[in-house]
Formats: C-alpha cells, sequence, structure tokens
C-alpha cells in the first residue's frame, strides 16, 4: 500500500504551462507502484483537459493562477484543479459532448476525455468566483 | 514540441513532435494556415503523426480545425503514421472516419 501523501502547485494560467502541469501530476501519480502505463496516459490527458479548460475559459481578460492539489490516500489518487475565474454558467450543459463556448477548433469533448480517463470527476462552479473540479482514479490492479 | 511543414508541389507536409496539445496545436495552425493561405494551388495536407505520443481534445482540435481548413478549398487532408492512443483518440472524435488515413487497411 502507498504511503498517504500530497502535492499543491499553483501556477499562471498560461498556455505553456499546461504540459508541465500534466506531467508533474503524472510524475507524483508513480509512486502508487499498481497504476499501468495506460493508466499514466490516462492521467496527463485528465490533467491537460481541466488545465487547458482553465486556460482558455477562466481569465478572459489575462491571466490567473491555476491551482492543482493531488492526494494520495489508500493507493487512491485524488486530482483538485481550481480556478478563481468567470465560473461556469450551466455546468450540465457544459458537461455535454460537443458543447464549447469557443466554437471553431474546440471540439467540446474536454469533459468527455476527463471522465473516460478517471473513475469519478466532480465539477463544482459559482459565477465570478471559479471553478473546481475534482477527479479520483483508483488502480484497476489492486495491490494485495 | 515542434511542427516542421515542407511544401512539396501541391502538398503540405506537417510533421509534429512530441506533445500535441494546445500549444503545439496553435503552432500547427500558424504554420499551415500562413502557407496554406499563401501558396492557392497547395491541394493536399499530409499530417505525419509517427512522432507524436500524446494528444488531449485540444490537439485534436487542431488536427479537425486543419481538415476543415483545406476542405473550405476542396483539398485533401492525409493522415500518416497515428499509433495507439493517438490513433484511437483520432476515431474516438471522428477524424480518422473524415481523412484519408494511411494506416488502413486496402480495400477498406
Amino acid at each position: 500500500m502507498t504511503e498517504n501523501n500530497e502535492l499543491y502547485i499553483r501556477f499562471p494560467s498560461l498556455p505553456v504551462n499546461i504540459a508541465f502541469a500534466r506531467s508533474t501530476v503524472a510524475a507524483f501519480a508513480v509512486q502508487i507502484d499498481s497504476f499501468t502505463e495506460a493508466e499514466y496516459n490516462e492521467i496527463r490527458k485528465a490533467v491537460s483537459e481541466a488545465v487547458s479548460n482553465c486556460v482558455q475559459h477562466a481569465y478572459p481578460n489575462a491571466p490567473g493562477f491555476v491551482e492543482i492539489s493531488v492526494y494520495i490516500e489508500k493507493s487512491i489518487l485524488k486530482i483538485v484543479v481550481e480556478d478563481q475565474g468567470v465560473g461556469i454558467e450551466d455546468i450540465d450543459l457544459a458537461k455535454e459532448s460537443e458543447y464549447t463556448t469557443i466554437p471553431g477548433e474546440n471540439l467540446g469533448l474536454g469533459f468527455d476525455f476527463m471522465a473516460a480517463c478517471m473513475n469519478e470527476i466532480k465539477i463544482d462552479s459559482q459565477m465570478g468566483k471559479g471553478t473546481k473540479i475534482t477527479m479520483i482514479k483508483i488502480p484497476e490492479k489492486q495491490d494485495a | 514540441m515542434s511542427v516542421q511543414v515542407v511544401k512539396e508541389g501541391t502538398t503540405l507536409i506537417a510533421k509534429i513532435a512530441g506533445d500535441l496539445d494546445m500549444v503545439t496545436g496553435s503552432q500547427l495552425k500558424k504554420e499551415v494556415d500562413q502557407r496554406w493561405d499563401e501558396y492557392e494551388k497547395l491541394n493536399c495536407l499530409v499530417l505525419d503523426l509517427s512522432q507524436v505520443n500524446f494528444t488531449d481534445s485540444t490537439g485534436l482540435g487542431s488536427i479537425l480545425g486543419r481538415y476543415k481548413k483545406v476542405k473550405s478549398r476542396d483539398g485533401r487532408m492525409v493522415i500518416v503514421g497515428a499509433k495507439g492512443d493517438v490513433k484511437d483518440d483520432l476515431d474516438i472524435a471522428g477524424i480518422l472516419r473524415l481523412c484519408e488515413n494511411e494506416n488502413k487497411e486496402k480495400g477498406e
């Protein structure tokens, strides 16, 4: 069983920070050694989606801060991606496949990909206050 | 992460290396669109994804965006070298169905 652990990072919502964020969380998750290679890739992808959402939507006027907290407890990974940005007006609509507020090159599949990569995702948001995405990943292969 | 674009006759070849995310995706858009607009005789875009091991939905969006760009002048887009998760994601996003895919088996 992996020892309990946690991580907190905070960075501006700049596109260049997306790669760093996904790699950092995946690197931290390595200590849960029952995750497979494919599961680490899923972690990278889910974080990339969540942070990309912050970069594209949270702060329309100037970059703001993105905070990521990662918790390891009983070999379960919990990732929280938070911003203090504009918030999501209609969460159910936002979760709908292919819905996007920036049509053109946006597929609107961010939440779908997050949900496909994680066991659970939860979206909390308040207009004008910010958005918090909580994701849980449980290794398929549990240690004895 | 890098995007290299080469023109060969009426074909534009874009080779992407590394992760295809928002940053690489906008590099791809910039490099391809500028040349596509400049050289009106271009009628085919080849996307070489053989060195891409990761993509997220923004990366996929930039691929779809290039498809739309190419289609707006009746051109064609060919995807080469897509493998593993990247190929699966292109499939899920419906992009493989739209483009010619050099990984397809003959007769499909």
